[in-house]
Formats: structure tokens, C-alpha cells, sequence
């Protein structure tokens, strides 16, 4: 009988520690960038919804969008492929200015040295087919063969 | 401790106990006049004397409360919103008159504990005068953002005025007003960010949802950066 009161306080203790456990990782980050990330769908929602209606803030937008992905890169990597959709999209439709060119190019930069090469490479894959190809391509796969 | 300032504006309006006859004075001169009677304010309360004098109050325990404050805080930021009708905020005009005002209420904001900087903006905002807001809450910024090492309400005080601040944003009635209280939270951010995690994760869905999620441009640009500079705490 004492055996099993000890046993099941044994149990309340480590029940007790396992909670204590729980609320110190619920704030785990002693920064607070990365408390940011349970807000991500709602910011990146507007990121990408209000780059082409503000063309004046692209730039913010944009230099925006590659903090997150400098600062917190594996919760990014679900937007990568959009990301990349919307540089492609407005290059193609929109004459840019020479400072927005920059920071599209300091954004993919950034994108590729802090997101993995697959998820990199698998997102720009998926965007072939969106783009607007003037000249006949080659096929893909024959491309990457002869490399 | 007892502050107050009376600064004539308008010559039709009471100057009882004045020592100068005003009412025969041109709005030409009287404007000059006001700017003379702001200089001398303005360097009386960024005066070391001044200074010396409410830290030793402070020091004495004497019975100092934030409303002998409120209404001179009040009254210049009156004078201030007087010189300034019709032009917005985002009008880089200079204007002397505003610029002696901020010398002065800087005067009399950084001998003050952030308590009582914090107790100030709170009076001042239960009274609504949403004219004045903006540069309430900036000058209060400018003092939260040079805090004294021993002052021990500066956590508190933080967080009271940063709710402040929420509410406003979370309103977001007056654009310009919700633009510079987000410029506010970040300028906080660089400073009390680390030691108040807490306090400014709280504000971070409202910066979403009351700025980034705002129709006004110059709104959805001041969340991005408030955004962008909390990002690096």
C-alpha cells in the first residue's frame, strides 16, 4: 500500500514537472523574433495580396519578406514557391525600377542561402509551368540531363 | 510643487492677472509674443535648475503627483495644435512653434520617473483630444526611449504605456494618429523590446490586425516597419 502512494506520488511529481516543462517551451524563444511565426499565414496573407496592389511599397514589402526568411527560415519554407511566383510575376508584367531589381535579387540571395536547395529548387520548379515563355524551351528534364 | 504656464493666443480672451496689456496687440505681434513667452518656457524647463529641482523633490519624498504635470503637459501641446491647423503630420513643414513646444515638454518629461510619463499620457488620453495625440505619444516615446538605469518603474511603465499604445493602433480611428503610435512601438521595441518580451509579443496580432490589415497606406507601411525592426529583437 505504501509502495503504490509513493508510486502515484512519484507519478503527481512528474506529472507536476512535465507541465512546468510545457509552459517554459510554450515561450521558448528569449527573442522575439520568432514569436512572430504563429502570425505568419495572416502577415504573409497580406504580403502577397497587397504587393501588386502598392506597387509603391514593393520594395518594403519585399526587403519584409526576406527578414522573415533571414530570421526564422523553416517556418518560410511553406512560402517559398509564392514567394517566387511573385517576383516572376511582376518582373514580367511591370517595368521595374533599378532599387526594386536590387531587392529582388538580395531577396533571392537571401532565400537560397537560408532555405534548403530542395525546397529552393523543388518551389522554382513548380513555377516553370507560370511562366510566360516568349522563345520555344527545351524540355526540362533534357536540360538537366546535359548538365 | 506647483507648475503653470499661461501663454496669451488669442487677444479677445481672458488675460486677468496678465502683466501686459495684450489686448491692443496685432495677431502679428501677438504671434511673435507667444513665440517669446515659448522660448523662455522651453528654456526654463530644459534648464539644469529646473531639472535639479524635481529630482530633489523626488529625492525628498515630497508629495508629487502626475497631475501638477498634466496640465502644463496639456496646455503646450494646446499651443502647439494652435499653430498647427491645417497642416497634417506627414507635411514636413518646419514650424518654430511646435519645435519650442517639444523642447519644453522634453524638459519636462525627462526629469519625471516613466511612471509618471506613463500616468501623463494616460490622463491625457482619457480626455480624448485626438488633435494633440500623435504628439503626445511621440514626446512620450522620446522620454521611454532614454530611461534612467535606476529608475525601477521603467518595466511597468513600459507595458502601461505600450496598452496605450495598443488602444490606439487597435482603434485606429485617425490614420496619422495609428501611424505614429506604431512608429512609437517600434522605436520602444529597440529599447525595452528584450527586457519586455511579453508586453510587445501581446501587440504583435494587433499590429496585424489594426495595421497591416488597415486601408491607409501610410498605415500598412509604418505596420510593415514596426514589423520589420520588432523582427530583430
Amino acid at each position: 500500500m505504501r509502495m503504490m502512494l509513493s508510486f502515484f506520488v512519484l507519478l503527481d511529481v512528474c506529472c507536476l514537472c512535465c507541465i512546468f516543462d510545457l509552459r517554459k517551451s510554450a515561450n521558448f524563444s528569449r527573442v522575439l523574433g520568432p514569436r512572430i511565426v504563429s502570425l505568419l499565414p495572416d502577415i504573409t496573407g497580406v504580403i502577397f495580396d497587397k504587393f501588386n496592389e502598392y506597387t509603391a511599397f514593393q520594395t518594403e514589402l519585399l526587403s519584409f519578406l526576406e527578414a522573415l526568411n533571414e530570421r526564422i527560415p523553416s517556418f518560410m519554407t511553406p512560402y517559398v514557391s509564392k514567394s517566387f511566383q511573385l517576383l516572376f510575376d511582376s518582373s514580367s508584367r511591370t517595368s521595374q525600377k533599378e532599387d526594386l531589381q536590387q531587392v529582388k535579387e538580395h531577396f533571392v540571395r537571401t532565400v537560397t542561402s537560408n532555405i534548403s536547395t530542395d525546397v529552393c529548387v523543388d518551389s522554382l520548379s513548380t513555377q516553370w509551368q507560370h511562366i510566360h515563355h516568349k522563345d520555344k524551351v527545351q524540355n526540362t528534364s533534357h536540360d538537366l540531363s546535359d548538365d | 510643487m506647483k507648475l503653470t504656464i499661461s501663454i496669451p493666443h488669442d487677444p479677445s480672451q481672458e488675460a486677468d492677472g496678465f502683466p501686459l496689456d495684450i489686448m491692443s496687440y496685432s495677431q502679428e505681434k501677438l504671434r511673435s509674443f507667444e513665440r517669446q513667452c515659448l522660448n523662455i518656457i522651453s528654456m526654463v524647463l530644459s534648464s539644469k535648475s529646473f531639472q535639479g529641482a524635481v529630482n530633489r523633490a523626488f529625492a525628498a519624498g515630497y508629495d508629487v503627483s502626475s497631475d501638477n504635470f498634466s496640465s502644463v503637459v496639456e496646455k503646450l501641446l494646446h499651443v502647439s495644435a494652435q499653430s498647427k491647423k491645417g497642416i497634417t503630420l506627414f507635411d514636413k513643414i518646419p514650424n518654430p512653434v511646435e519645435e519650442l513646444v517639444s523642447t519644453a515638454l522634453d524638459g519636462i518629461l525627462s526629469g519625471l520617473p516613466l511612471q509618471f510619463v506613463s500616468d501623463i499620457v494616460q490622463n491625457f488620453l482619457d480626455t480624448k483630444k485626438s488633435n494633440m495625440t500623435a504628439q503626445m505619444i511621440s514626446i512620450a516615446t522620446d522620454r521611454f526611449t532614454k530611461p534612467n538605469k535606476g529608475d525601477t518603474t521603467a518595466i511597468t511603465s513600459v507595458t502601461q504605456f505600450l496598452s496605450l499604445l495598443n488602444a490606439i493602433i487597435q482603434n485606429g480611428e485617425v490614420p496619422s494618429t495609428t501611424a505614429v503610435a506604431l512608429e512609437c512601438v517600434a522605436r520602444l521595441s529597440q529599447v525595452h523590446g528584450k527586457a519586455n518580451l511579453d508586453a510587445f509579443e501581446k501587440i504583435l496580432p494587433i499590429i496585424v490586425e489594426g495595421g497591416l490589415k488597415n486601408e491607409n497606406d501610410v498605415v500598412v507601411l509604418r505596420s510593415l516597419r514596426c514589423l520589420l525592426s520588432m523582427l530583430y529583437i
